[in-house]
């Protein structure tokens, strides 16, 4: 029997732990911050301030909790990764050895029962001594057995202690609802479509789900889509837009009838991934200040802004206003693209998809960008900024004349 | 009530933190990728409970850091325009 190798890189689960320690630091001296903000002598004299402390207050506990697990899946970790490099070359070398001796003793065995043949047994030094390597040979692979399971044993028992300390972790009031995870886990296996039935008697809408799902990515992104705002609907938008060219129309009538059992406010509620680039972008775009300073003033140093275009006070105001709105125009300048390529039945089915899964508004704007020119006119900030920043033009704020 | 200045760098500073530790929580996996090389023992199921058994709340939590980073940033550009205006008063060019 061949002994069995540990998998595992200790120095993938140290940079794993470190990555996961960064994490806790970067998170736990933003909850130090926010913490110091919500004291109630702190006050910022501004309406920005105000609608800061507004939306501050609604911050979910879980900041804090998250930094816990994160620390200590960190620890954890480093120690697994201690045993995992100490341990995991001894039994490497087990390895090699016990298959080493397992070799030699086969190669003895028939050389043994050569000598047998040619009329030679036991008392006949040749034949003795020969037997007695074997013996050695056995020996030395069972040590390196016993020795492999030795070091085995001191693996797991490191494994256990980590996955005791993370599972120990994951029991906080941060995990997600018995409901949810129900959902999710049937959301998954519903991907054959096979679960629908038993979906359809948790919500109306997961029957309907199903049937855009079959048509585009997979029942689970829509029913987590529709029952907890999951997901992109830029994405599923596309999905079935191309569906419905490729002649499974029905999916496209179906996410007509679906999408009128959500409100608006739930549907332009776009995807997590595609929102969050989108605000990431509108929050560092504005706020690239750098000091600068007239030379030969006095006056105290200036910020100077950088922006993608012209400056002015009501355009950067309103820049984060409309953070959330730009960024799905932009996912939907993307999907545009997208149905452009796969020529003009796909763009009508796109806008009617879009219509049927965004709400007017946002349909008025595709329609808007409906021309001669493959390529829409691209009108919102968001947009027109130049994806690298740093070659966006630099506006500095100076001090009249 | 004690009143504190907060000056436009430390409100950028503070919205941008916002949007990388939203950013990063967003795009926080499992960590199928990675499992391989935790030995192929209990650990590896153990720690995408950990990681993962909070996507709900994660997408909550993102959501709400990123609004605040907008408020954020909202903030620092008024407290950026307002200190222009200001500066641009006290070298002694326009008064309002």
């Amino acid at each position: 029997m061949i002994l069995q190798p540990l998998p595992g890189d200790a120095e993938v689960v140290r940079g794993l732990a470190a990555h996961l320690r960064a994490r806790a630091q970067q998170m736990a001296d933003l909850a130090g911050l926010l913490a110091r903000l919500r004291e109630a002598s702190t006050v910022w004299e501004s309406p920005a301030g105000v609608v800061f402390a507004t939306r501050l207050a609604g911050l979910p506990p879980s900041l804090d909790l998250v930094v816990d697990r994160y620390a200590v899946a960190a620890a954890a970790l480093i120690e697994l990764a201690e045993v995992l490099g100490r341990e995991q070359p001894i039994i490497q070398a087990c390895v090699y050895e016990e298959s080493q001796a397992q070799r030699q003793i086969l190669l003895l065995e028939d050389e043994l029962a050569r000598l047998a043949a040619g009329g030679l047994g036991r008392g006949d030094p040749l034949y003795e001594v020969l037997l007695a390597d074997q013996r050695r040979e056995v020996a030395r692979a069972q040590e390196a057995r016993a020795r492999h399971t030795a070091a085995w044993a001191r693996f797991t028992e490191a494994d256990t202690r980590c996955a005791d300390r993370l599972a120990a972790a994951a029991r906080d009031r941060l995990q997600d609802g018995l409901a949810y995870r129900s959902v999710r886990g049937a959301a998954q296996l519903a991907d054959g479509v096979a679960a629908l039935g038993a979906l359809g008697t948790l919500h109306p809408g997961f029957k309907a789900a199903g049937v855009v799902g079959a048509g585009a990515g997979g029942v689970s992104d829509a029913v987590m889509l529709l029952a907890y705002d999951e997901g992109s609907w830029g994405d599923l938008a596309a999905d079935v837009a191309f569906a419905a060219t490729t002649g499974t129309g029905s999916a496209l009538k179906a996410g007509s009838a679906l999408t009128g059992q959500f409100s608006r406010a739930e549907r332009i509620r776009a995807g997590v991934a595609a929102a969050t680039r989108a605000k990431v972008d509108e929050v560092r775009g504005p706020l690239r200040i750098t000091p600068f300073a007239r030379p030969g003033a006095h006056a105290p140093s200036l910020p100077a802004i950088a922006t993608g275009g012209s400056f002015t006070a009501r355009g950067l105001l309103t820049k984060g206003v409309n953070a959330a709105r730009s960024g799905l125009d932009r996912a939907l300048l993307d999907d545009w693209r997208l149905a452009v390529r796969n020529g003009k039945d796909a763009k009508v089915h796109f806008v009617t998809g879009e219509a049927l899964l965004r709400g007017s508004w946002l349909t008025q704007s595709v329609v808007n960008r409906l021309g001669p020119s493959p390529h829409p006119p691209v009108s919102s900030s968001s947009c027109a900024r130049s994806p690298d920043h740093s070659a966006a033009p630099v506006v500095r704020v100076l001090p009249a004349r | 009530m004690a009143v504190i200045r907060v000056d436009a760098s430390v409100v950028r500073e503070l919205a941008l933190a916002l949007a990388d530790v939203g950013a990063e929580l967003a795009a926080t996996g499992d960590v199928e990728p990675a499992r391989w090389a935790l030995g192929g023992g209990a650990t590896g199921a153990a720690l995408n409970e950990v990681l993962g058994n909070w996507r709900h709340e994660r997408f909550l939590l993102v959501d709400a850091l990123l609004d605040l980073a907008e408020a954020a940033a909202q903030a620092g550009t008024a407290y950026v325009l307002t200190e222009s205006v200001l500066t641009r008063s006290w070298a002694g060019g326009v008064t309002g």
